[in-house]
């Protein structure tokens, strides 16, 4: 298996087509050729996906053995002598082919996948220009019910790779064979249509399928014989960050894949492949426009930067220099906040840089201590190997769809188990073994009291100290069960289930940060208390903010105001960098606006809050600008533009030059200089960590004034 | 290949079976090549000699597979008269796009042509002694007749159509070519 390490496996040497191969002890035939760069054909082979050996087409001759054998499945063994490229071999891979071609709907001339198709590939490798036996084909349906793919079960050649897919990476084993023989048909659950089906859309069974029998229907695969290059990035739609490839022409974004990052993750979701490609091409902002008297008008650059610098300076004249402010979304990379804090503290001279970020990060950045630093925390890794994994007030499946693929996967393999502590179902609830639901707002309750139990039991490896202890929230309170909605016989079974893991991740969501910083402490204290604590010393605690850059926006400091503390009073002129914040910015901001003097919302979309705008100016959309980002584990990673933007769309940085110009000043973007210093490490790498804290904290030791050991 | 006719040229014929004329289209698009291949063949019989009888000939070309009765004559006859047979294009070699059909009876395709159809008021099928019949699936021309090369493409390129030309009239057989040869 292409999985063995090779530094601790035995070596093997195999004569393959007269050559002297090396191998190791546990993989295939084909792992062995393909090391040695001998090339067997393939269909129902797929890279990282249990072989299956189907299609037939990788047959070889091995000495000795009077059948033929599937250089997929057949292990490699010392001495072997192999034959890849016998006239034998030869025909009969032609006649397989030429039975697959048989069989259904395999016309390329109005396929999708005509140009990008495996099979017919097969048949141009093989010199097949004609198909000998009778056909077949078989009338069957056309899956067109979900919203981004279809399955064309008349091109399908059952190679199961998307079922392998959907089961072995994604772990929602939607997908499956249903029926036997030549009547074998792929079928979501129990032959549901795809789009009623529990598919997560993720678009990773289009991704692999060799032939066009799973399409996508906003993606243009028909590049044909072009050969275009794939783009590798990274995607910026949640906060995990996965590596994704993508092949673009022109202006336009045809298509986004999976490619394979850190930890061998090699899936991604589907609003990383269909949500992201659909804002990359959607109809964006060309011109700049000003609004005068309630009518928008286009206006070109220079006008904007100038009404922009009077806006400015005005608002200045009148009022205290303080009073301009910037408001940015964490969609956006590291570099334009660093622009944006250098404009403003060099050309506007203020230092109201506001971030667009939640409650909720302000909370966990005040709970782990993030000061210029990322968060102790868990990374996709930890997740992975986790044996339990708790997810607190969050839903994996939204937030972060990749992180649940890896959950499920490991409760598929029986290496974990899932519980759940929400109020409310999430997209992983059905697999979860134990829920509580606390009432809302409850959560550091019972966290805190699964912790005292935990202490009282016996079940911690060093026991707290009593004080400690008697901080804790108690389930002997009066009305602790009507006070949480939750019974002290399932705080005891949430605690006998915590002591019992070996691994266990607490996977904080939005919906626990929401609740403030005391709740995110709880969870703290329960890593603490309970010695939750990964080998390198981080905690076994995952957090899951809301945008692609949330991390990285909170790695700058502490900024001066967020959504949450924005006050409108004493501020006259608000310039909002938006880039194309998905979720759109909430519509009630408008209401809120209306007393500025000047609102000007720089994005790639149109959006709600423009109109509380009195300026509008477009900005690059995500797939026009590169960037850094710091994803939720606290890795810098770096976004690569895929496509120019329109002549019309002006960069960040010149924008911002164009305004200062018509302030009369110079802007020298000096991005380096404004970068937190901790982001400053090699691509790939983590930002230097916050120090954990060992010891608990409670509200009693809090009213105490003490911050550290009780 | 050695002969011909008097003026020394290699004799062809095309034609046009159960396909949509585009390999035809694609065989002009060889563009100036033809004044070369005219020095080297005569082409006696084309959809555009209108010439009702095939002659003799060295090379018979066929676009299109078999769908009707006059489909397979025309073949057989060709195949007669040709020395050597070229199926030209996917639909001779695969049937391709118009074995769509087969997935249905062929009444049912009429009737939804000639009955069924959305334009169409108080529509028969049209019945005629004149009238081929259509055939019970469309097939490729191989399952009839021995065919001596096959030029898949839908159309095949005009490179393609060439590259097999040229190898059958210096007399080497018609191969399958890496990055010419095509199916759509």
């Amino acid at each position: 298996m292409a999985d063995t390490k090779a530094q601790d496996a035995i070596a093997i040497r195999l004569k393959i087509n007269g050559k002297d191969c090396n191998g190791y002890k546990g993989q295939t035939v084909l792992d062995v050729c393909k090391a040695a760069g001998i090339h067997v054909p393939t269909l129902c082979h797929c890279e990282g996906l249990k072989p299956v050996g189907g299609c037939r087409l990788c047959v070889v001759e091995i000495e000795g053995q009077r059948r033929l054998n599937t250089a997929c499945t057949t292990p490699a063994t010392d001495g072997m002598v192999v034959q890849t490229e016998t006239p034998r071999l030869r025909d009969l891979r032609r006649r397989t082919l030429e039975l697959l071609f048989s069989e259904r709907n395999h016309i390329c001339p109005f396929c999708p996948a005509s140009g990008d198709c495996e099979l017919q590939k097969a048949g141009y490798e093989h010199g097949m220009t004609h198909v000998r036996y009778d056909y077949l084909l078989p009338r069957l349906g056309i899956d067109n019910s979900h919203p981004y793919m279809a399955l064309d079960h008349n091109r399908c050649i059952l190679c199961s790779r998307c079922v392998r897919v959907c089961d072995e990476w994604v772990g929602a084993h939607t997908l499956d064979l249903s029926s036997r023989g030549s009547t074998t048909q792929i079928a979501a659950d129990n032959g549901v249509p795809l789009g009623r089906s529990s598919c997560v859309s993720c678009g990773m069974c289009v991704e692999v399928c060799p032939t066009g029998a799973l399409f996508d229907k906003l993606t243009n695969r028909t590049t044909g014989r072009q050969e275009l290059p794939m783009i590798r990035t990274i995607c910026t739609a949640c906060a995990v960050g996965c590596w994704t490839r993508a092949k673009t022409r022109g202006h336009t974004v045809l298509q986004i894949d999976s490619g394979k990052g850190p930890d061998d993750n090699c899936i991604i979701c589907g609003t990383g492949r269909y949500e992201a490609l659909k804002r990359a091409n959607q109809p964006a902002l060309q011109m700049p426009r000003l609004k005068k008297a309630a009518e928008w008008v286009d206006v070109d650059w220079k006008t904007f930067a100038e009404e922009l610098a009077r806006r400015i300076t005005s608002g200045r004249a009148g009022s205290e220099p303080s009073r301009v402010a910037a408001m940015i979304s964490p969609t956006l990379p590291l570099e334009t906040i660093a622009l944006v804090k250098q404009f403003f503290k060099e050309i506007v001279h203020s230092d109201r840089v506001g971030m667009a970020i939640g409650p909720e990060m302000t909370a966990v950045a005040e709970a782990f201590g993030m000061d210029g630093k990322a968060a102790p925390v868990a990374r996709m890794s930890d997740l992975q190997n986790a044996d339990l994994v708790v997810g607190i007030g969050v839903d994996l499946q939204l937030a972060a769809p990749v992180a649940a693929s890896v959950v499920r996967r490991s409760i598929n393999a029986r290496k974990a188990q899932y519980i759940e502590i929400n109020p409310r179902v999430t997209g992983l609830s059905g697999l979860a073994s134990f829920r509580v639901t606390p009432k809302p707002g409850r959560d550091p309750v019972v966290i805190g009291a699964t912790l005292r139990t935990m202490a009282e039991r016996g079940l911690l490896k060093e026991p707290l100290p009593a004080d400690a202890v008697e901080g804790l929230p108690d389930t002997r309170e009066a009305m602790f069960e009507q006070m949480c909605g939750v019974t002290v016989v399932e705080v005891q079974r949430l605690a006998a289930l915590l002591a019992g893991a070996r691994r266990p991740i607490l996977v904080i969501g939005t919906g626990l940060a929401a609740q403030g910083a005391e709740a995110i402490e709880s969870v703290i204290n329960l890593a603490v208390g309970a010695n939750f604590f990964t080998a390198d010393g981080r905690y076994m605690i995952m957090v899951v903010p809301r945008k692609a850059n949330s991390v990285g926006a909170r790695i700058f400091g502490k900024p001066t105001f967020t959504t949450a503390d924005f006050n409108v009073q004493n501020t006259d002129v608000l310039l909002m960098f938006l880039g194309d914040d998905e979720p759109l910015w909430p519509a009630d901001w408008v209401e809120k606006l209306r007393p500025l003097v000047h609102v000007s919302v720089l994005t790639a979309h149109n959006q709600p809050v423009c109109e509380a705008a009195h300026s509008v100016a477009p900005v690059c959309t995500w797939a026009q600008r590169e960037g850094t980002f710091v994803n939720l584990e606290g890795r810098v990673q770096k976004a690569a533009k895929l496509v120019d933007a329109p002549a019309s769309v002006m960069s960040d940085a010149d924008i911002l030059k164009a305004i200062a110009q018509a302030m009369g000043k110079s802007f020298a973007p000096n991005i380096a200089a404004y970068m937190p210093a901790g982001v400053k490490v090699a691509q790939g790498q983590f930002v230097p960590t916050a120090e954990p804290a060992r010891t608990i904290v409670t509200c009693k030791s809090k009213a105490q004034g003490a911050k550290s050991r009780v | 290949m050695s002969n011909t006719n008097s003026n020394g040229k290699i004799k062809v014929a095309t034609v046009w079976l159960a396909g949509c004329s585009g390999c035809h289209m694609s065989f002009l698009d060889i563009d100036e090549r033809i004044l070369e291949l005219a020095k080297m063949v005569d082409i006696v019989h084309s959809p555009i000699t209108d010439s009702k009888e095939i002659p003799p000939v060295d090379v018979g070309i066929v676009e299109g597979g078999i769908c009707n009765e006059h489909d397979l004559h025309v073949l057989k006859d060709l195949r007669a008269k040709a020395k050597v047979l070229v199926a030209m294009g996917d639909c001779a070699g695969f049937s391709s796009v118009p074995m769509l059909r087969n997935q249905f009876e062929p009444q049912e395709c009429l009737d939804r042509a000639y009955v069924a159809g959305e334009s169409t008021a108080l529509g028969q099928v049209p019945e005629d002694p004149e009238l081929p019949k259509l055939t019970d699936k469309m097939r490729p021309i191989h399952e009839f007749v021995k065919v001596d090369a096959h030029v898949p493409g839908c159309p095949p390129s005009a490179e393609a159509i060439w590259a097999a030309l040229t190898a059958l009239l210096s007399g080497k057989p018609a191969e399958f070519v890496p990055n010419v040869s095509h199916y759509d």
